[in-house]
């Protein structure tokens, strides 16, 4: 035999030692994902813009001290008496009539954060910041689960990999389940930092959740409630990248298609029947990241205590904003894996 | 049924059809009715024209499309049902390599090897013999497309298969490349493994294959052995010198011959025994100088029966089995 043939004849060993198994592929998956420049870059983008963010956050706002606090206690008392003062006199002088004078003033409509001399980051700001690098993390991770299976396809190397794994679903499921654990791990991950960097942020920039009067109860288990909900975006949002760019083998023409599909085609939808907005992707989504959900005009109902038709009150809520996000996601996802399954690869 | 040579069969096909359904336009049938058998060992070449449905063939025995019809058996597990269970000793290379452009060399043959655990020194040796270890660290994007080629075998390779496909290896390779290719691609038959070789490079075929199979038009319309090939699609006629070639001609063509003068010589078409021509000029006096057969190459017998050459038969089987006529190739 030449020295060429010593090389490639046939393997002596068992050839099902050699086979690509499910968790050598979701090991090669993970691999591949990170060598992927464009991993990187978006991972180098994304702690870039955190960073500018927070460079921001911390010049744009002041460090509250115990005498900012105490003078704007003051300041706040002080108004709260004026008000009470005001209020007592205007009952004195309409015989007591609450329908003139309204209801008296309470301590809780005058926050002391309200009348600090400096701006401080005010804890009340977090969920929405939290919810801001739940999308921005979504989004992010439409786009990475759009390319990881688009660059596939634009380089044709999903053939390679059948010459290896021929078992499509499990090979696509592979990918699938590598992505969504890496998106999920990356927004906890987002999320732990930006919780670090918010206390950060009140201890230095700010004023501290105990310091506020009124005071906020169950602040902390709220918030992590709130970083759980930006965080799980990332499911759907790595689904639907993914489910797109693996059904039309394009990632560009998956973006365009989710920018055709959810500004065009779900606007136009909810016009011609509001009632459809329950089920539609961009309500949903609105309804998972507003605080306690959306309420959304719906189709004319007759109602009988005004005795006419008028639009339907629709409250969304979280949880069914979430399950039809998810739901969207999941279809399309199910379906180009399917599709994939069934479809010749030329 | 076409055969190659060789005891087990490697690869079997039974009337495999495949159409493509076309957005308005009539539908293609890529392959029709196709019957091949490839028994272990040598390299076996797939010939046929463009269009002809090899590159289908090989992709309906690689699973990555679907037959309509009919069985395809490789190492005798039916596929696709069972291609997970052999595709392990199946290497291939089917047109364009498939590489992630911004990958290097060594990066996308180390995804491949560590999705089958394959042993990463594996990597390094395949890189080495087929002479990319220079350019191993560089990223695909930036290679030849005779390197990508390089580097598709070497994909092929990895898994030191029982079987390799190879679906036109030469391309973009210059005439180095090509005659490393032959030479590995003779070395790999020589070691037991049984490679499918094709092609539209009928020369490189010539040199590298035992046997071969032509297709035109979705069917396999000529196999055999190369020589066998070579004999069916030859002419017959031969070239003979002698003294006096206008009283040769004379000669000959009173004893029925067909005879054509050329410059300094004379061709006689389609002699079934040469020695006749010898004693009808001999019996006139006459006495040769040479005669010699026309010999045919691969080229020529391959155009011939795929109807691209003028004065080709209008059937394939006129000249070496094909489809429609299985009894003739059965045994060989």
């Amino acid at each position: 035999m030449t020295t060429i043939g010593r090389h490639v004849a046939p393997a002596p060993v068992d050839s099902t030692e050699q086979t690509a198994t499910f968790p050598r592929l979701l090991a090669t998956e993970l691999h591949r994902m990170f060598l992927r420049r464009f991993t990187k870059v978006l991972l180098g983008l994304s702690a870039l813009g955190f960073l500018v963010t927070i460079g921001y956050l911390w010049s744009s706002y002041q460090k509250v001290t115990p005498e900012h606090l105490a003078q704007a206690t003051a300041s706040r008392d002080m108004m709260f008496a004026d008000q009470q003062q005001w209020h007592d006199s205007c009952l004195a002088e309409n015989n007591n009539s609450v329908d003139m004078c309204g209801t008296g003033p309470e301590l809780d409509w005058f926050p002391v954060n309200q009348f600090l001399p400096v701006t401080p980051f005010d804890p009340t700001m977090i969920a929405d910041y939290t919810m801001a690098v739940g999308v921005a993390v979504a989004l992010a991770g439409f786009v990475l689960g759009a390319t990881t299976i688009g660059a596939e396809w634009s380089s044709k190397n999903i053939v390679a990999w059948l010459f290896f794994e021929p078992r499509r679903l499990r090979l696509m499921g592979a990918k699938l389940a590598v992505l969504l654990a890496v998106l999920l791990i990356l927004a906890v991950i987002a999320q732990l930092i930006w919780l670090v960097t918010a206390k950060l942020l009140l201890a230095y920039r700010g004023i501290g959740v105990a310091d506020l009067d009124p005071p906020i109860p169950d602040f902390w288990p709220h918030a992590l409630q709130v970083q759980l909900r930006a965080a799980l975006l990332v499911i759907p949002a790595g689904l639907l990248g993914f489910g797109l760019a693996n059904m039309i083998r394009n990632t560009a023409a998956a973006f365009g298609i989710a920018f055709g599909y959810f500004v065009v085609v779900e606007a136009v939808l909810s016009w011609l029947s509001p009632g459809l907005q329950r089920f539609q992707f961009t309500t949903g989504l609105i309804a998972w990241v507003h605080e306690g959900g959306i309420t959304v005009s719906g189709d004319d109902v007759y109602q009988p205590e005004y005795q006419g038709f008028f639009p339907e009150q629709i409250h969304i809520s979280n949880a069914h904003g979430g399950w039809v996000i998810l739901g969207y996601a999941a279809v399309i996802a199910a379906v180009s894996m399917w599709m994939f399954r069934r479809r010749d690869i030329t | 049924m076409i055969q190659g040579k060789g005891t087990m069969n490697v690869i079997e096909i039974q009337g495999a059809n495949k159409t493509y359904k076309r957005w308005r336009k009539p539908p293609e049938h890529a392959v029709r009715g196709l019957n091949l058998e490839v028994q272990a060992g040598g390299v076996f070449g797939f010939l046929g024209p463009n269009g002809s449905g090899k590159t289908t063939t090989i992709r309906l025995l690689l699973g990555l499309a679907k037959p309509d019809s009919g069985n395809l058996k490789l190492f005798g597990r039916s596929v696709p049902h069972d291609l997970p269970a052999v595709i392990g000793r199946v290497g291939s290379l089917v047109e364009t390599p498939l590489f992630f452009p911004t990958f290097t060399g060594r990066q996308n043959l180390t995804l491949l090897a560590q999705a089958s655990g394959i042993p990463r020194s594996r990597v390094d040796e395949i890189l080495g013999l087929v002479e990319l270890s220079g350019r191993a660290d560089d990223r695909v994007k930036g290679y030849s497309l005779g390197m990508k080629q390089r580097l598709g075998i070497a994909a092929a390779l990895l898994k030191r298969p029982e079987l390799l496909i190879l679906d036109e290896p030469g391309n973009g390779l210059d005439a180095a490349g090509i005659r490393e290719i032959r030479q590995l691609i003779s070395d790999l038959g020589a070691s037991g493994v049984t490679v499918l070789l094709s092609s539209h490079q009928l020369s490189e075929v010539q040199q590298v294959c035992d046997r071969v199979a032509i297709m035109s038009r979705g069917q396999v319309i000529a196999a055999g052995s190369v020589s066998e090939l070579l004999a069916a699609g030859s002419s017959g006629d031969v070239r003979i010198r002698l003294h006096d070639g206008e009283r040769g001609r004379e000669v000959l063509q009173h004893h029925g011959f067909t005879v054509t003068s050329e410059e300094d010589s004379l061709r006689i078409g389609r002699v079934d025994d040469p020695s006749r021509v010898t004693r009808v000029l001999s019996e006139a006096g006459l006495y040769l100088s040479e005669l010699t057969p026309i010999s045919t190459d691969l080229e020529s017998v391959f155009l011939q029966i795929t109807g691209t050459e003028p004065g080709a038969p209008h059937h394939a089987a006129d000249l070496v089995s094909g489809a429609d006529a299985p009894e003739k190739e059965a045994g060989r």
